[in-house]
């Protein structure tokens, strides 16, 4: 049966891609596997895998507003209407801010002129690429551009097929950062949820967060631990709460300068020099088939 | 002058630059308000250690419908942009999920069978850390959307914070998108922060686009981890005219205080020397 995982994190810049990337290259030796970068935001989960792009598909953003000042007699009542702050008034010129705008159309309905319209603009798109690894589903979302909990939906609809169409029975993505909605874009209908934290006070604040959204939305979860000798204090911390939670930790990954070093030359942490740090991504990788492989209970449950 | 700390990418350092500048202005006596927008992993208070004065939920007004008054005639749904209200056998049925809270509807309702209620989905808190008045929104567990939390905190704190001599600085989520958008809206400069890495110099064309492009708002760039990259950040902003007002090399000094939720300025004090002139920068570039 076809299992997905999302990794996620809560706080950004922890480790989030670094370790989906790996898995990747440590699950496709084993395993036909898809992969999505659902982090529409700051998409680069490619930078790390050799992409050779396929197939490039546009996406158009929401409906956003514009106001017709042939026909607007300036009465006001659209700006009096929109609750988003999104049509600013200078020397009596009423415009929409196609940022601001949220395209509920209140101001198309209040308007007596019918001076309103609803347009759509392109938003950015969407991208399927081949790389050594596996299919990589991704997307580049244009900076402004609204709904990327949409565009994430879209990213996994296409992953999900070509992993039904290849036989691919695993389908590993980047999350977004944050508990929002691309992030419960991203990991509605997940078999798991692997969150990486790191052993500093935001992080911890953000892990019971992105902790307590899963659980809000049913997804079972394990954790990994980077950088877990910078602060072994706080890395015991993380260790309570996964008892606590009844939590597996799949790993932890020491702290070292090679990591940045590998990461800048482009490659997945699978190849940095430190050892430790390569023996700590295959056990992340192991607890991960474990759990997959477990075919009665496929994930561990919640405590 | 409201200065937003952006990143693009997440984990770069914004909230330690953000802190650290308000740490600086409050220092040499000037009233700092520090709003943390990054509403979903809201985090500065771990540095700040604020004490809580004030609080309020804050969410979106949902609409009621009074079935008395109904007549089942479907203009609310008709004009629902989001398909968050349906009428069923004559009856109304609202999703809550996917109501933005817009009015519409009630607005519309012939019968004027819609009232509103407010449906929580957040909270704000304000108070005071030393000279640092503070506030900042948190999503609630469990929501989507963090837009609305955003708008509400800047609508109860930020009105006249940007006057002279005022310092406002608003520590953004990461990304490039809505929530962004939501907090840089009405800055008067954008500080960004990135890291000399590739997924750093990716992450800051989007911020760029966003801040800079879309926005048309002032962008400097600060550099963190400048010795743990390669030169291709500083590169770019060469190429576009972005100065680099700040490069802040990578010190485990830092790392661990920064673990500890111990403000940097205060483990490495030239970090805290470094922060006072580039407020000096800014203010300049303000000025002229
Ligand atoms: S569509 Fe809605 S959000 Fe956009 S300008 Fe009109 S009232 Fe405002
Ligand atoms: S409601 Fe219509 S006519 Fe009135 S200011 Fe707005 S666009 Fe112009
Ligand atoms: S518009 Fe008013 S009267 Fe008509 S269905 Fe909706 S609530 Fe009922
Ligand atoms: S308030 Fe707006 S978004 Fe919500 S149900 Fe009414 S029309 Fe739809």
């Amino acid at each position: 049966m076809m299992k997905q995982l999302v990794v996620l994190s809560g706080k950004g810049g922890t480790g989030k891609t670094s370790v989906a990337a790996a898995l990747a290259v440590l699950a496709s030796r084993e395993r036909k596997i898809v992969l999505a970068d659902a982090d529409v935001d700051a998409a680069n989960l490619a930078i790390l895998l050799d992409p050779i792009e396929e197939e490039r598909v546009d996406f158009v953003s929401p409906e956003t507003a514009a106001i017709d000042p042939e026909r607007c007699v300036a009465c006001g009542l659209c700006a009096e209407a929109c609750r988003f702050d999104a049509i600013p008034v200078e020397d009596s010129v009423y415009r929409v801010d196609p940022l601001g705008c949220e395209g509920c159309r209140a101001c198309l309905w209040v308007c007596p002129e019918d001076a309103i319209r609803m347009e759509r603009e392109p938003a950015g798109f969407r991208l399927r690429s081949r790389t050594p690894y596996g299919l990589l589903h991704h997307a580049h979302l244009f900076p402004g551009a609204e709904n990327s909990g949409k565009l994430v939906s879209e990213v996994r609809r296409e992953a999900r097929r070509s992993a039904l169409d290849g036989g691919a029975d695993f389908i590993l993505i980047d999350g977004p950062p944050g508990i929002g909605c691309p992030v419960i874009a991203a990991s509605t209908g997940v078999d798991l949820a692997l969150l990486v934290a790191e052993p500093t006070v935001s992080a911890i604040h953000d892990l019971a967060r992105v902790r307590g959204a899963a659980e809000h939305f049913d997804v079972p979860c394990a954790i990994v631990v980077n950088k877990w000798d910078l602060n072994p204090g706080k890395t015991a911390e993380i260790e309570r709460f996964a008892a606590r939670d009844g939590l597996e930790i799949w790993g932890r990954i020491p702290y070292d300068r090679e990591v940045p070093r590998t990461l800048v030359m482009r490659r997945p942490i699978t190849e940095c020099p430190a050892e430790g740090v390569r023996k700590a991504i295959a056990e992340i990788w192991e607890a991960a088939r474990r759990a997959m492989d477990d075919a009665g209970d496929p994930f561990p449950t919640r405590g | 002058m409201i200065l937003a700390v952006a990143s693009g990418k997440g984990g770069t350092g914004k909230t330690t630059v953000a802190i650290g500048l308000a740490r600086a202005a409050a220092a040499e006596g000037r009233t700092v308000l520090f709003l943390d927008c990054d509403v979903e992993a809201p985090n500065a208070a771990l540095f700040l250690h604020p004490e809580w004065e004030e609080e309020r939920r804050v969410g979106v007004l949902l609409p009621e419908v009074d079935p008395e008054k109904c007549t089942g005639c479907g203009r609310c749904a008709e004009v629902c942009a989001y398909s968050a209200l349906a009428v069923v056998n004559g009856k109304v049925l609202l999703f809550d999920d996917l109501c933005h809270g817009c009015g519409s509807c009630m607005r519309q309702c012939p019968e004027k069978a819609i009232t509103e209620r407010l449906h929580t989905t957040g909270s704000l808190h304000a108070g005071r850390a030393g000279a640092i008045l503070f506030a900042r929104g948190v999503l609630d567990v469990g929501r989507a959307m963090a837009p609305p939390v955003i708008r509400e905190l800047k609508r109860w704190k930020l009105g006249g914070a940007g006057g002279p001599g005022r310092l406002a600085v608003l520590d953004a989520p990461p990304g490039a998108s809505c929530p962004v958008v939501e907090t840089l809206r009405g800055a008067d400069r954008v500080l960004l922060v990135t890291e000399p890495t590739p997924f750093g110099l990716h992450d800051l064309e989007q911020a760029i686009g966003l801040a800079r492009d879309a926005l048309g708002l002032p962008v400097d760039v600060v550099l963190n981890r400048a010795d743990e990259g390669d030169d291709a950040v500083e590169r770019f902003c060469e190429k576009e005219g972005i100065p680099v007002v700040l490069r802040i090399p990578f010190d485990r000094k830092i790392a661990e205080a920064y673990s500890e939720g111990i403000a940097p300025d205060h483990a490495v004090p030239e970090v805290g020397r470094a922060f006072r002139d580039l407020l000096l920068v800014l203010a300049g570039r303000e000025g002229g």
